[in-house]
């Protein structure tokens, strides 16, 4: 048993409680109020600290790509054939890693692990905590979506070697023809009309997502953002828009459909074609639209916990505080369905909390002094 | 003329202002004082009510390729004039695109002024060079060049040309040809051989007469490098340097300069396990210290230059001496310092207005950015 007495708690999902107290029992939330009584040993005094649910990145390769010294092993690319939707990045994943213990110390306690964009559909992505004994141990949920790429990073992979795709018309016609193979052999399988001797594991593979179980993760940019709202509209598959640069341009279209936004990384050099413009400040109209927002650094391409400057670039450009936690907090926990977990501060989810000296995306200095996930103190910088 | 009034004015040598007016004419700080009268100027004048704002000179990038990719050709990118590893003689000026460095919009951030190098992947690669970062003409942009000369013993230089087959494909090979390219230098000096300006300009370079900035990431490149430059005069400065924390004693001894690459890109500041405590403990004891949002993998964008200042500001570093090494101390290195670096008069008019103090929060939003007196971005409700 864990309590956390006098803090200013943000549980994103309810009304900021300017002074309370948080107790935790076997790893879950169980009771947030004033002045709660409990026989505790363990107490943390949070007077005049900042409680934040532990925040959470949904795009991220940590574990699966290290750099040294300019070149990197990538582990999360399966580029042997367009389709890997059978392939599932977990099994890719090392959690010694010192990323994931960085993450942890600046108050990042989840991840969704993602394969990377260079095939049509990529590989299957999971949700893990940045710490634990192994990466199994550390595993909220598998899968938690199934990645698909538009863009140039397909047409590199293939295109350049003779092979198909090598456009992105090739990408969508592709796309769309898998898609409806699928379908038509989860349709087969549903009503029990599947000859055992058509197993095709690649259509096995998507039957979670014809089911509704797993969202398509569809990293794509600028213009690529209409082609992905058309396909998985038209399939009515539930599906995230991720990294979404120049969603700008596309504010009533993205407002108007069923994406979820994935946005970010930011800081990164702007080039003609997929990575103009780079808009931050378009989160703040879409947020006022109504979509559904997340950021992230698509870690380890930028620190993770450059998440938070990611953050406050948000609230620069004139989003509140209050719905931009939502953004690194219940918004990426929802978009993978693991909502029920983690993301916000409410009695029966993981005790996953990071508690800051001041709010760490108004200022810039604000340090985390504890980070405590499944309710153990997992760093104490005080 | 513009005039700005009642800010808290950042000079950005560590002295703060408070509601301080400043003038600006054809381009430069013509003055600064407290209630400028200006009743008795003709021209006509933009007054910006600056009350509750804060002025800080425009930030310096002091080191990037940015406007030099040449997407046309983007497999030939124009500052890498990497066929033969020793190549001092290449100015980045004439690689310089306004519209490439106008597509980055870091005048959006407040930085107004832009280092450019031969990038990082030859052993001597040529000049240094600084340009504007707003318009559309590089010849009204540019600042100056050769104000130092760039060189690489980072693991970038091997991966390039033992990728292609040449040397240097080992970290020994790449100081062999450092090591030769002096030796070489000294001996044509002795020699009575014709006019050679590569060599001239290596001369300059191991007698101190301009600086060396060289890309030095690891422990083992910088100690490496100290052990070559040991019996010259090399006036020294280490960029990237992310393991410099590690080479403290040489670094204090012979005074060299820093200037941090990006700490973000690729996670480096933890797979280098870089501290950044230890630049803020650098600048406290006297070493000229930068920021740079450029790395030998990349980098170099709108946010990243605040972000690295930022680290400095959370490593402990005081919020004045952090704007100091992204203002004076980044135009200090470039040499640029006389025309750019601080609001002070007679200084080009280069100034981020913003609503608080943009190194302590988020929230600061960019008001406005002037460069060489000319508002080139508002954001914000500042009226004028």
């Amino acid at each position: 048993m864990l309590l956390i007495k006098n803090a200013k708690i943000y549980p994103v999902t309810s009304e900021v409680i300017e002074c309370g107290d948080i107790l935790i029992e076997d790893g879950k939330i169980a009771e947030i109020g004033q002045n709660i009584d409990a026989d505790v040993k363990e107490i943390i005094d949070a007077t005049g600290l900042v409680v934040l649910p532990g925040i959470i990145d949904c795009h991220s390769h940590i574990g699966g790509m290290i750099e040294r010294d300019g070149n990197y092993n990538d582990d999360i690319n399966e580029m042997t054939n367009p389709f890997t939707p059978e392939v599932e990045v977990i099994y890719s994943i090392d959690h010694r890693d010192k990323a994931f213990q960085d993450a942890m110390e600046h108050g990042i306690t989840s991840v969704g692990i993602t394969p990377g964009s260079g095939n049509i559909i990529c590989g299957k992505l999971f949700a893990m905590k940045t710490v634990g004994k192994n990466t199994f141990e550390m595993t909220i949920k598998n899968p938690v979506g199934m990645k698909v790429a538009l863009g140039g990073n397909p047409k590199k992979t293939y295109g350049s070697k003779g092979k198909a795709p090598k456009t992105r018309m090739g990408i969508a016609t592709m796309l769309e023809d898998f898609l409806n193979k699928s379908k038509d052999y989860y349709t087969k399988l549903e009503s029990g009309k599947l000859e055992s001797e058509s197993y095709n594991e690649k259509y096995e593979s998507m039957v979670p997502v014809f089911k509704k179980e797993i969202p398509l993760k569809i990293h794509c940019e600028q213009f690529d953002m209409i082609t992905a709202i058309e396909i998985a509209e038209k399939f009515e598959l539930e599906y995230s828009l991720d990294h979404a640069w120049g969603a700008g341009n596309y504010i009533d279209e993205i407002a108007e459909s069923n994406a979820h936004i994935v946005f970010g990384p930011i800081s990164t050099a702007r080039r003609p074609g997929e990575c103009n413009p780079i808009d931050i400040e378009s989160v703040v109209e879409l947020d006022k639209r109504g979509v559904d927002v997340s950021l992230t650094t698509d870690n380890p391409f930028y620190a993770t916990d450059s998440l938070i400057s990611t953050a406050g670039e948000a609230i620069r450009e004139g989003m509140s505080v209050e719905n931009c936690l939502k953004t690194i907090t219940i918004n990426p926990a929802r978009i993978m369905k693991v909502e029920d977990r983690i993301g916000s501060l409410e009695v029966g989810k993981d005790a996953d909390i990071a508690i800051f000296d001041d709010m760490p995306i108004l200022k810039t200095r604000a340090k985390v002094k504890y980070t405590i996930v499944d309710g153990k103190v997992v760093y104490e910088n005080v | 003329m513009i005039l700005l009034k009642n800010a808290e004015l950042h000079v950005g040598d560590g002295r703060v202002l408070q509601n301080h007016d400043l003038l600006i004419d054809h381009g430069k700080i013509t003055e600064i004082g407290t209630d400028l009268d200006i009743s008795n100027i003709k021209a006509s004048i933009d007054v910006v009510d600056c009350e509750g704002k804060v002025a800080i000179p425009g930030f310096i990038e002091p080191l990037s390729t940015m406007g030099c990719s040449d997407f046309l050709i983007n497999t030939l990118k124009d500052t890498n004039e990497n066929i033969y590893p020793i190549s001092p003689r290449n100015n980045p000026k004439y690689a310089f695109d306004p519209a490439e460095i106008m597509m980055q919009k870091l005048y959006d951030r407040g930085t107004t002024t832009i280092g450019l190098y031969p990038g990082d992947t030859n052993v001597i690669g040529g000049y240094t060079a600084a340009f504007s970062t707003y318009g559309d003409n590089s010849k009204k942009m540019f600042l100056r060049s050769e104000m130092a000369v760039k060189g690489s013993v980072s693991t970038a230089v091997k991966n390039y040309f033992g990728h292609a087959g040449k040397k240097p494909m080992t970290m020994m090979g790449i100081f062999s040809i450092l090591k030769k390219a002096f030796k070489d230098a000294l001996l044509y000096e002795k020699s009575n051989n014709e006019y050679d300006e590569d060599k001239e300009i290596i001369l300059k370079v191991i007698k101190g007469e301009i600086p060396f900035f060289v890309t030095a990431n690891n422990e083992m490149e910088i100690n490496a490098l100290y052990e070559i430059i040991e019996e010259y005069d090399v006036d020294l400065v280490i960029c990237g340097a992310y393991q410099a924390g590690s080479c403290k004693e040489n670094i204090l001894k012979h005074k060299s300069s820093i200037i941090v690459g990006n700490l973000n890109i690729q996670s480096r500041r933890i797979n280098k396990g870089t501290r950044v405590e230890d630049f803020v403990e650098f600048s406290n004891k006297g070493i000229l210290l930068g920021l740079s949002s450029s790395s030998d993998i990349g980098g170099g964008d709108r946010e990243s230059l605040l972000w690295m200042g930022i680290h400095l500001y959370r490593a402990g570093m005081e919020s004045e001496d952090v704007i100091k090494t992204l203002t004076l101390n980044n135009a200090k290195l470039l040499k640029i310092n006389d025309l750019v670096g601080t609001l002070e008069i007679n200084k080009l008019a280069n100034i981020g207005i913003y609503s608080k103090n943009p190194i302590e929060n988020y929230d600061a939003t960019i008001d406005m950015v002037i460069i060489n007196g000319d508002i080139v971005h508002r954001g914000g409700k500042l009226c004028c």
